[in-house]
């Protein structure tokens, strides 16, 4: 909840994820509720039949087949013809969505910098079972940025792009390149993410698992982009990320409250009802987005930025389906 | 409830409360601090101002608070008090009974230890001296006034012991230091002094003028408070304003009984002056008949014992019964004692009459003696005789058995030789004018206690002081002693202008040894002198006619007279009994001397005079033993050789010392010369020691009135405990954070 007092800035892979818990990650693939097909081979089965080890079915052989994929035995057993069938080999589609707004640079730990290993963690898995990787920051530009212009329905779009984007990773050497690029984002400024979930949206190549990391408090509401995402055929996993110190306010006093992106205030006086009403909210509001989740196929995960990242991917996202 | 500082919280409350409710609206210094959002804060903050019950007084309570606790502050500030409605007025006079009967021990309530009726009133008197209302402590800066309060004690004399003021440590003090008198009571002197005290009313005329009218007083009304056993003989002549309240406090218990020596007299016989007769007048102001043993002392040897039976008091009317015992009576019964409440009812409204007796003693003692006159409960029974010891002893000193010796120089008074024939003297010596001139001349002194001068004056001579009078005594008749004529020095105290014509005798001095118990009302002077009288001379005039002096007292060193200017065989005094009456008292005063101790004993209150022999120094005067409050007395002597002390207000044998000569009767101790006073209550009245309900004023009858004094209730004490528990309050509820 408050700004973090001190900040270490990740700037290697070393710095996001130690050998120990690329260790534990090593064992562990992508999966997703859904089956998408690849573009390139992979290592994942496919719905079509295709070309490997694994055995899936048996048909008549018509002509024109290939002759080489006829069961022989059952040839001699039957006397008729038919292909044997195997598996088809496929990569999966893997985007990792980190929110930048200077609202996730917040907390002890930090919920940004937490956000930057766990979306490690991911790639690291993803690319290591050769499935392409894409990684993108939706950055948060400066409120008081000039160059905003009025949209037509009145709200204000920043020009310059809310989203960064790394794609197309593939293979066990494209981990370095995903940690320099998480390791050069910067987090701050107010982050329109609406605006930031339509410009993923409209650049999306093909289909696959998305994961976006976020506190996900947007006084826009997180329900619009939310919905873009899901309507382009994203197998969509959220991960709300919380600081402890949002869910126990450790505040005293009579405070002048600021949001730390659009300088906002809230005059408080601490007391106990107001605590307790502040964490029924949070409740509520964390509450409002797994059922807005549940409504449209999305997979919800609250975590707090204190919890051990190889036990979050490696426990947590397994239960979760995302890995296996 | 009135407020005693009002006009300074009423101030303070003006600047306060504004400053309080200005410093509320000023907006909270906040502490600012950088969040990942408050969308949820707003939100919260949102709900619980919609859903917090009253929100409107929650929002407010601390300055709700804070008000009470500032209006409870001012409010003590504004010193409330609760009336009590004890009293009325603002100015109070306390007078304290401190007579002899306050001496009486009745038992407490609530202690077994018999209690002297003085503290007793020294306590409720402090308790009334408390309840009293105060200035308040902002008194200065309010211009505020508490009660007032004068201390008056008295017993047949009054002094102001404070006067008023609102200081209560003074009044408290000057209640504590009000002592124990043996003196009977009048309330008279003290009235008095209450109302020369109290502000006198102004009444002003139509035409402006001013006059101060006595006998009223202005100003706020006064509270009389009167604490005594209401004993008081001259009550119903108290006559209080009919603005002021007049508060009677008793003290003391109804029922209390008393046996007490209400009179006593020391004579010799005429016949026979060695023998000393002491009669003895005794009271039983108890409501049951009373045995009582009457022990003769003297000179600290036990003389005689005798018993005595006293009647019970009576209602009046019932006098039959009321007789005097007298002696010897039949032994007591035994165990017969101080009497029991439960034996009789007195009624104490109606006083009663008490029974008296009498006893008389007969000694055989030439000398000069004192004698110790005490009564004791009878033998065998235990405890003492009655709560009221004062009046248990007495002492009378008794004169030597012996007579004086007069001479008489005359040409011959069938009146006057008649007169003196019939008084007890020693010795009667007549002499003509010429053998007295002859011995006069010879420089001879008569061995004579007193001279009668009728129509003769002695030849001057260089003994012969200012007045033409030789030292000795000397009783002149129907002339006027004339001195030398002096070039030089004052001139002499007496002068004869020659004869005045017929006059009356229209005043005397009644108090004077030589014209006690003596009318002269009805003499008629044929032929009066005219005597002038020097102001600030050693003469002084006893009694006048209305031409001038009758009767002229002379001191001068040695020699003392009595001068009777006019001629009594050309007046009609030698035909009236108060001739004879004069005629012993006179010799008896002149020759006081030569008598020491004539005087039996000395009533409380009244002032002592004893002349002394010449050359007396180093007078003191030592207090009764075993009466702490008095101290020695250092006196010193009139011109004549007189001291006087007095009023005599504790009872005893009071000493008088001094170095040089002593007259008969004096004692002779580490070579100081002792003579013995014996003063003794001895009034029938003080006796009766029972404490009476009410009081009858001249004006009203005043009851007592039971209970405790109630002062004004002071508030602020409260108030500040309520501000107190209010801070917690304040306190509990900022921890707790019940306010957003």
């Amino acid at each position: 909840m408050l700004r973090t007092s001190t900040i270490s800035r990740p700037t290697k892979l070393e710095d996001l994820l130690s050998s120990k818990e690329i260790s534990r990650l090593d064992p562990l693939d992508l999966a997703s509720r859904r089956v998408f097909f690849g573009k390139l081979k992979g290592e994942r089965r496919s719905k079509k039949r295709g070309h490997s080890v694994e055995f899936a079915d048996h048909r008549p052989y018509v002509s024109g087949d290939d002759l080489r994929h006829i069961d022989w035995n059952i040839f001699g057993r039957l006397d008729k013809l038919f292909l044997k069938l195997f598996l088809e080999e496929e990569d999966l589609s893997l985007h990792v969505v980190l929110d930048a707004s200077a609202s996730s640079d917040c907390g002890e730990p930090n919920k940004f910098h937490f956000m930057q290993r766990c979306a490690m963690a991911l790639g690291y898995v993803g690319l290591v079972n050769l499935n392409r990787v894409a990684a993108t920051v939706m950055s948060g530009v400066d409120a008081d940025a000039p160059d905003e212009k009025p949209k037509s329905d009145g709200r204000t779009s920043p020009t310059v792009s809310p989203v960064r984007a790394l794609r197309d990773l593939r293979g066990r050497r494209r981990v370095h390149d995903l940690a320099r690029f998480l390791c050069s984002v910067r987090p701050g400024g107010v982050l329109n993410f609406r605006t930031a979930a339509e410009r993923i949206a409209l650049s999306r190549r093909g289909k696959g698992v998305m994961v976006i990391f976020s506190d996900f408090f947007f006084k826009d509401g997180y329900e619009d982009g939310l919905r873009l995402l899901a309507g382009h055929g994203y197998d969509l996993i959220l991960v709300q990320v919380l600081s402890p110190q949002e869910l126990e306010p450790p505040i005293k006093g009579d405070l002048r409250l600021k949001d730390i992106e659009d300088s906002d205030t809230a005059e408080v006086t601490i007391s106990a009802p107001l605590l307790k009403r502040y964490q029924a909210n949070l409740a509520a509001y964390c509450q409002k987005l797994r059922e807005f989740a549940l409504r449209r196929d999305m997979a919800l995960l609250t975590v707090k930025s204190d919890t051990p990242v190889d036990s979050l991917v490696a426990d947590q996202l397994r239960r979760l389906g995302v890995l296996k | 409830m009135t407020f005693l500082a009002w006009p300074l919280a009423a101030a303070v409350a003006a600047v306060a409360i504004p400053a309080l409710i200005i410093l509320y609206l000023l907006k909270l210094r906040r502490r600012d601090l950088e969040i990942s959002t408050t969308l949820l804060w707003k939100k919260a903050v949102q709900d619980l101002q919609a859903n917090a019950p009253l929100q409107k007084l929650r929002r407010n309570i601390m300055l709700l608070l804070q008000l009470l606790v500032l209006a409870a502050l001012l409010f003590a500030l504004a010193e409330p008090v609760m009336k009590s409605g004890t009293f009325k007025g603002q100015r109070h006079v306390i007078l304290l009974d401190r007579s002899a009967s306050m001496a009486t021990l009745d038992s407490a309530l609530n202690t077994s230890a018999p209690t002297p009726r003085l503290e007793q009133m020294k306590k409720e008197a402090l308790s009334l001296v408390d309840s009293l209302r105060e200035p308040g402590l902002f008194a200065k800066a309010t211009n505020a006034t508490g009660d007032e309060a004068m201390i008056i004690a008295f017993d047949n004399a009054a002094d102001v012991r404070q006067s008023f003021t609102s200081d209560k440590q003074k009044l408290r003090a000057a209640i504590e230091g009000i002592t124990q008198s043996d003196a009977p009571t009048s309330l008279g002197e003290a009235m008095r002094l209450a109302k020369a005290h109290a502000p006198k009313r102004i009444h002003v005329d139509n035409d402006g003028s001013t006059q101060v009218i006595e006998g009223l007083s202005g100003g706020p009304e006064i509270a009389i408070h009167l604490f005594s056993d209401g004993r008081i003989p001259d009550a119903d002549q108290a006559k209080p304003a009919a603005d002021d309240s007049f508060e009677f406090h008793s003290i003391g218990s109804v029922k209390s009984g008393n046996l007490g020596i209400v009179s006593v007299r020391a004579q010799r016989a005429y016949d026979d002056p060695k023998k000393l007769n002491i009669f003895v007048g005794l009271q039983n102001s108890d409501v049951v008949e009373r045995h009582a043993d009457v022990e003769l002392t003297i000179e600290g040897s036990v003389a005689a014992i005798k018993p005595v039976v006293l009647p019970g008091a009576t209602q009046p009317g019932a006098s039959a019964a009321n007789t005097v015992a007298v002696t010897p009576a039949p032994a007591p019964a035994a165990g017969a004692g101080p009497s029991t409440p439960a034996a009789a009812e007195p009624k104490p409204e109606s006083p009663l009459n008490p029974g008296v007796g009498g006893v008389v003693f007969t000694v055989e003692r030439e000398d000069a003696l004192l004698a110790e006159v005490r009564l004791r409960p009878p033998v065998g029974s235990a405890g003492d005789l009655d709560p009221f010891p004062t009046d248990d002893r007495v002492y009378v000193q008794a004169p030597p058995a012996k007579r004086l010796r007069v001479g008489i120089v005359t040409s011959g008074s069938l009146f006057l030789s008649s007169a003196l024939a019939g008084l007890p003297l020693a010795e009667l010596r007549t002499f003509t004018p010429a053998e007295y001139k002859k011995m006069a001349e010879k420089g001879e002194s008569l061995p004579l206690d007193v001279v009668i001068l009728d129509g003769v004056l002695p030849p001057l001579s260089n003994m012969s002081n200012a007045a033409g009078l030789p030292p000795g005594r000397f009783l002149v008749l129907g002339g006027v002693p004339a001195a030398a004529p002096a070039k030089e020095g004052p001139a002499p105290p007496l002068t004869d202008k020659g004869k005045a014509g017929n006059a009356t005798i229209v005043d005397w001095q009644r108090t004077h040894p030589a014209l006690r118990n003596v009318t002269l009302d009805s003499v008629f002077i044929a032929e009066s002198r005219d005597v002038e009288v020097r102001p600030g001379s050693t003469a002084v005039t006893i009694a006048r006619t209305e031409r001038g002096p009758a009767i002229i007292e002379l001191s001068s060193g040695p020699t003392r007279a009595i001068i009777v200017p006019f001629d009594i065989s050309a007046s009609s005094w030698p035909l009236d009994v108060s001739f004879v009456v004069f005629l012993a008292s006179a010799l008896d005063y002149l020759g006081g001397d030569a008598i020491a101790g004539a005087s039996d004993f000395t009533q409380m209150g009244a002032t002592v005079s004893e002349r002394l022999p010449a050359g007396a120094t180093d007078i003191r005067l030592l207090p009764p033993p075993g009466v702490e409050d008095l101290a020695d007395t250092v006196l010193t002597p009139l011109p004549d050789g007189t001291v006087v002390f007095g009023p005599v207000r504790r009872a005893g044998v009071y000493r008088l010392t001094w170095k040089g000569g002593a007259a008969p009767g004096d004692l002779q101790e580490n070579g100081r010369t002792i003579r013995r006073i014996p003063a003794n209550l001895l009034d029938p009245q003080e006796s009766v020691v029972a404490a009476t309900p009410s009081v009858e004023l001249a004006s009203r009858v005043v009851t007592s009135k039971d209970g405790t004094f109630k002062g004004d209730q002071r508030l602020w004490p409260y108030l500040l405990l309520a501000c107190a528990g209010l801070l917690m309050l304040e306190w509990f509820i900022y921890n707790r954070k019940v306010h957003i």
